[in-house]
């Protein structure tokens, strides 16, 4: 095992004894999430208690395809290394500002979008982008952002920034976006 | 005949020896896998009888167990005669005069094909002792419409239709066990959900799992009565099952990281799929009933599983992804008894979303060169590829096949 993966365990290691401990402080229990409108036919049902409610996310609201992003928001994208959805410090002060922004703006629903540059195959990068948005999510709720405020969506690699090739455009691509879905 | 099945199944057993003392992921040796000598002598009959011949003799060249030759080089012969669209087909071996196969393939003029691929798999099933593929079907997603739509053409690309008109991301088409299910996510409600078609000869496709965050990956199991795939409802994404009567869920993962594509073992008691949580994607098995994910695969970067529904021969891997090697993604093999690893593809393109016929021998994927995809067919006894049909360029850049079972 070489060491930066060494490190990167640890990293990790250290994101969830620190998560586990924020939520263990601040987390109110969320309600069991029941499935969405149904387009046809009847709705999955959950019989099977979740087995962990810290994460759990609330019902869908709102349109995602609308979106609707104000240019402070759209600054706070944030970026995030290959294969990786581990928030880096520099991207700290975005999700920071989202913060504050949701704390000035209590009402408003936000979708985090989570994206992956077009490098790697098509179903890991969809579970690879949700885990971005998550990680935004639990980055948010743990400086105690309402948690039932954030939903999370995953584009994978469908929909680059940047339709280029090369790293330069791949940088931009590996990210996560916030939008307004409900206010 | 019996004799000539036997120095068949002789050989392929010398060709996978050979194959077993190789190093893991090394290229599988495009040597000559034996094959029959077959003719399809020209039919007598209705209007379509020349074009039922044809397409017989197309389709025992696709199933890779004959070689097609003169009628005066074969070991064994076709002959038939064709009346009211149904062919009454004979099998003959050289100088024999009683059929060694006789069969009737039922028609009625308007499907000359489909008389031609039951003939087939009749002749791969009985001379060669195989399981035939000339009567599946194969889906892809294609993106020709300017958004990703789901289309299903017959196994040799002829016959091609599109299944979903959702103008938005439709994606990861798998078959279900009956030929004819078809399970797939689609964004079309503005957020990426799971979707079955009960029969892709008449779509109508029912929502089955739209939870918070994201619904994807679904695979069916081999007796058709759960669904594997992927929910990040419980804030990750992690692998669940559902049952497809109650739509009850069991949780089957539980980590910090990404699970993705889930495929299941033939008989229905392994659930094969990737997960990143030892660094890189890599591929875990767990058992059906619950348990610990046991991890198969190391090193790289390793995803997209798919597990062959009947195996051709011990020697020739049952499971199959696509993993990174070098600047590539290349379509590997992996024995699920002995984790044996083999490169099958290796050509210079990104060769992705490998997904097993039912035969266990042929592969289908999407092979990338320039940022334009197509699907091809690796033959995974020989390592042999061709592409699918190049008439498929039409419908643009096709990725994700799904081969039915």
């Amino acid at each position: 095992m070489n060491t930066r993966l060494l490190a990167k365990i640890s990293v990790l290691g250290i994101a969830v004894v620190l998560s586990a401990g924020i939520v263990g402080c601040k987390k109110k229990p969320h309600a069991t999430p029941g499935p969405g409108p149904g387009l046809d036919g009847a709705g999955p049902v959950s019989v099977t208690p979740p087995m962990d409610t810290t994460g759990v996310m609330p019902p869908r609201s709102g349109d995602p395809t609308q979106r609707n992003q104000p240019p402070r928001l759209a600054a706070d994208t944030v970026h995030f290394a290959f294969d990786s959805s581990v928030v880096n410090p520099s991207e700290r002060p975005k999700l920071d500002d989202m913060a504050a922004y949701m704390r000035e703006n209590p009402g408003h629903v936000i979708t985090i979008e989570g994206h992956c540059d077009e490098r790697g195959t098509a179903e890991y990068n969809r579970s690879l982008g949700e885990r971005r948005a998550q990680a935004c999510r639990e980055y948010l709720t743990s400086t105690g952002v309402d948690g039932n405020k954030l939903q999370t969506i995953s584009y994978g690699k469908e929909k680059p920034a940047d339709p280029g090739h090369g790293e330069e455009a791949w940088a931009k691509n590996r990210r996560a976006e916030f939008i307004i879905t409900g206010q | 005949m019996k004799h000539r099945m036997w120095s068949v199944l002789v050989l392929c057993g010398v060709a996978g020896a050979v194959m077993a003392t190789t190093p893991a992921r090394i290229v599988i040796s495009k040597g000559s896998a034996p094959k029959i000598n077959i003719a399809v002598e020209s039919f007598g009959g209705d209007a379509n009888a020349q074009q039922i011949a044809a397409v017989l003799a197309s389709d025992l060249v696709r199933s890779d167990w004959f070689n097609y030759v003169a009628a005066a080089n074969a070991e064994v012969i076709v002959r038939g005669s064709v009346s009211g669209g149904s062919l009454n087909g004979a099998v003959f071996s050289r100088g024999g005069s009683t059929p060694v196969l006789q069969k009737v393939c039922a028609g009625d003029g308007s499907n000359p094909r489909s008389v031609a691929h039951q003939m087939a798999d009749e002749i791969v099933r009985n001379i060669a002792g195989k399981p035939g593929i000339a009567q599946t079907k194969i889906a892809c997603v294609a993106s020709g419409t300017g958004s990703k739509e789901i289309y299903v053409m017959d196994y040799d690309g002829a016959n091609v239709k599109r299944l979903t008109n959702d103008h938005t991301l439709t994606v990861r088409p798998r078959f279900g066990p009956n030929r004819r299910t078809l399970v797939y996510t689609s964004y079309r409600s503005g957020w990426p959900d799971v979707y079955i078609m009960p029969d892709v000869a008449a779509p109508a496709p029912r929502r089955v799992s739209y939870y918070p965050g994201l619904n994807t990956g679904g695979a069916i199991s081999p007796d058709g009565r759960r669904l594997a795939l992927i929910l990040s409802k419980d804030g990750n994404p992690e692998l669940y099952l559902m049952d497809l009567a109650s739509n009850a869920l069991t949780r089957m993962s539980r980590t910090r990281q990404a699970e993705s594509s889930p495929c299941w073992s033939p008989d229905g008691s392994q659930i094969c799929f990737v997960s990143d949580r030892a660094g890189q994607p890599q591929l875990y098995m767990i058992p059906a009933s619950g348990g610990e994910a046991r991890r198969v695969t190391f090193g790289g970067y390793k995803t997209e599983p798919d597990w062959a529904s009947w195996s051709v021969s011990a020697e020739v891997p049952d499971i199959c992804f696509s993993a990174r090697a070098g600047r590539q993604f290349q379509v590997f093999g992996l024995k699920s008894r002995t984790g044996e690893e083999l490169l099958l593809t290796q050509d210079g393109a990104d060769n992705e979303d490998p997904c097993w016929a039912p035969d266990g021998r042929h592969i289908v994927y999407s092979r990338t060169v320039s940022h334009r995809s197509s699907l091809y067919i690796l033959d995974a006894f020989t390592g042999r590829t061709i592409e699918l049909n190049p008439n498929l360029r039409v419908l643009g850049d096709c990725t994700a096949p799904a081969w039915s079972r």
